[in-house]
């Protein structure tokens, strides 16, 4: 695949959601950007930008020149990585990828691939409990926020994951830091952790 | 010493990015200083890495968040980490409540004692550098 990166900035798209208007300048930079790749689409490793790409008025020069935006997610589960892992793996929905754009099933087609051991957590999908992370929780209330991400991790506990997936940074972020010591799970993105069996399997 | 609204233990070594270490024979502990604790507002998250880490001097080896800040440790020694303050995982406001004692953060096997010298030390040295880092982040 022909691909390029941009130096891309901020979407800017959680200013809205927490109150403030959406920064045009930056908005402004990363359509240039993008246009002056003449790609014919655009993949986010983060969901909330691929919904910002989407659905944000600011952004919509991207679909009138025809500009297809895609979340990794979308983009990965039509590959096999010729890679896998017998550990228990489960996946938390980000609510930027589940709630909010419906993407509950691409993300599980890329595990089951690699994790034939892929175990659901009691809520998932649209009742997926949150990571705490969203919407300015964590940066307001960060106390509850590590409350809320503790709650999530109690249940990949209790199903007992050797490794908690999920397809958000905010979402890895906040689990990450509310691990007790003496949870052994990793939490990871799926293109981490997809990376790390290729690298350990030599591919 | 008071240096202005931050109390500076005269006793104490300074990592320069407000971390102090406590000499206790074999072991040094280390914590945050007043001048980060407030500085930094109530913390919420400090990584606590699994014991036996080996510590290279000035190298990264764990992280603290507050709401409005994501700092960095970095090893003010080089040696290994032997122990850690489990009660921050539940309670990191003790940093705030108590940074030179019940918000103590780790506990570090030094390879070479003598790498203590590279720190700040005295009142005189203190001083200067706290009064310089007050006007610094005034600025900012």
């Amino acid at each position: 695949m022909d691909y390029t990166l941009i130096d891309e900035v901020c979407c800017s798209g959680v200013l809205e959601d927490v109150g403030y208007e959406m920064n045009q300048r930056l908005v402004g930079l990363n359509l240039e950007r993008i246009f002056a790749t003449e790609a014919e689409g655009v993949i986010t490793g983060c969901p909330y930008c691929s919904r910002t790409f989407l659905h944000k008025p600011q952004y919509r020069a991207l679909a009138e020149k025809g500009v297809r935006v895609l979340h990794l997610s979308q983009f990965l589960k039509d590959f096999d990585f010729g890679v896998r892992t017998d550990k228990r793996v489960t996946y938390h929905d980000p609510c930027d990828l589940g709630r909010h754009a419906g993407i509950y099933e691409e993300p599980r087609i890329t595990i089951r691939k690699i994790a034939p051991n892929f175990v659901e957590m009691p809520h998932n999908r649209a009742d997926a409990l949150c990571c705490g992370a969203g919407g300015g929780v964590r940066g307001a209330f960060p106390k509850n926020s590590i409350a809320m991400a503790r709650r999530r991790l109690q249940e990949a506990e209790e199903v007992g994951a050797e490794v908690v997936l999920t397809e958000c940074n905010s979402c890895v972020h906040n689990l990450s830091n509310a691990k007790l010591r003496k949870q052994k799970f990793r939490v990871c993105n799926i293109t981490e952790f997809i990376n790390e069996l290729m690298e350990e399997a030599g591919v | 010493m008071q240096i202005q609204e931050y109390n500076m233990p005269d006793e104490l070594y300074y990592e320069e990015n407000h971390f102090w270490v406590r000499d206790e024979g074999e072991l040094l502990v280390m914590g945050m200083d007043d001048f980060a604790q407030k500085m930094a507002g109530e913390i919420v998250y400090v990584q606590l890495p699994d014991e036996g880490k080996v510590l290279k001097k000035g190298k990264k080896f764990a992280k603290i968040e507050s709401g409005k800040w994501l700092g960095k440790v970095y090893a003010p020694v080089s040696g290994e980490l032997v122990a850690v303050n489990e009660d921050l995982e539940t309670n990191p406001g003790l940093i705030n409540e108590d940074c030179y004692g019940k918000g103590w953060l780790y506990k570090i096997k030094p390879s070479d004692k003598g790498e203590l010298e590279d720190l700040i030390r005295g009142p005189e040295a203190v001083e200067k550098w706290v009064l310089a880092d007050i006007e610094k982040y005034k600025e900012e």
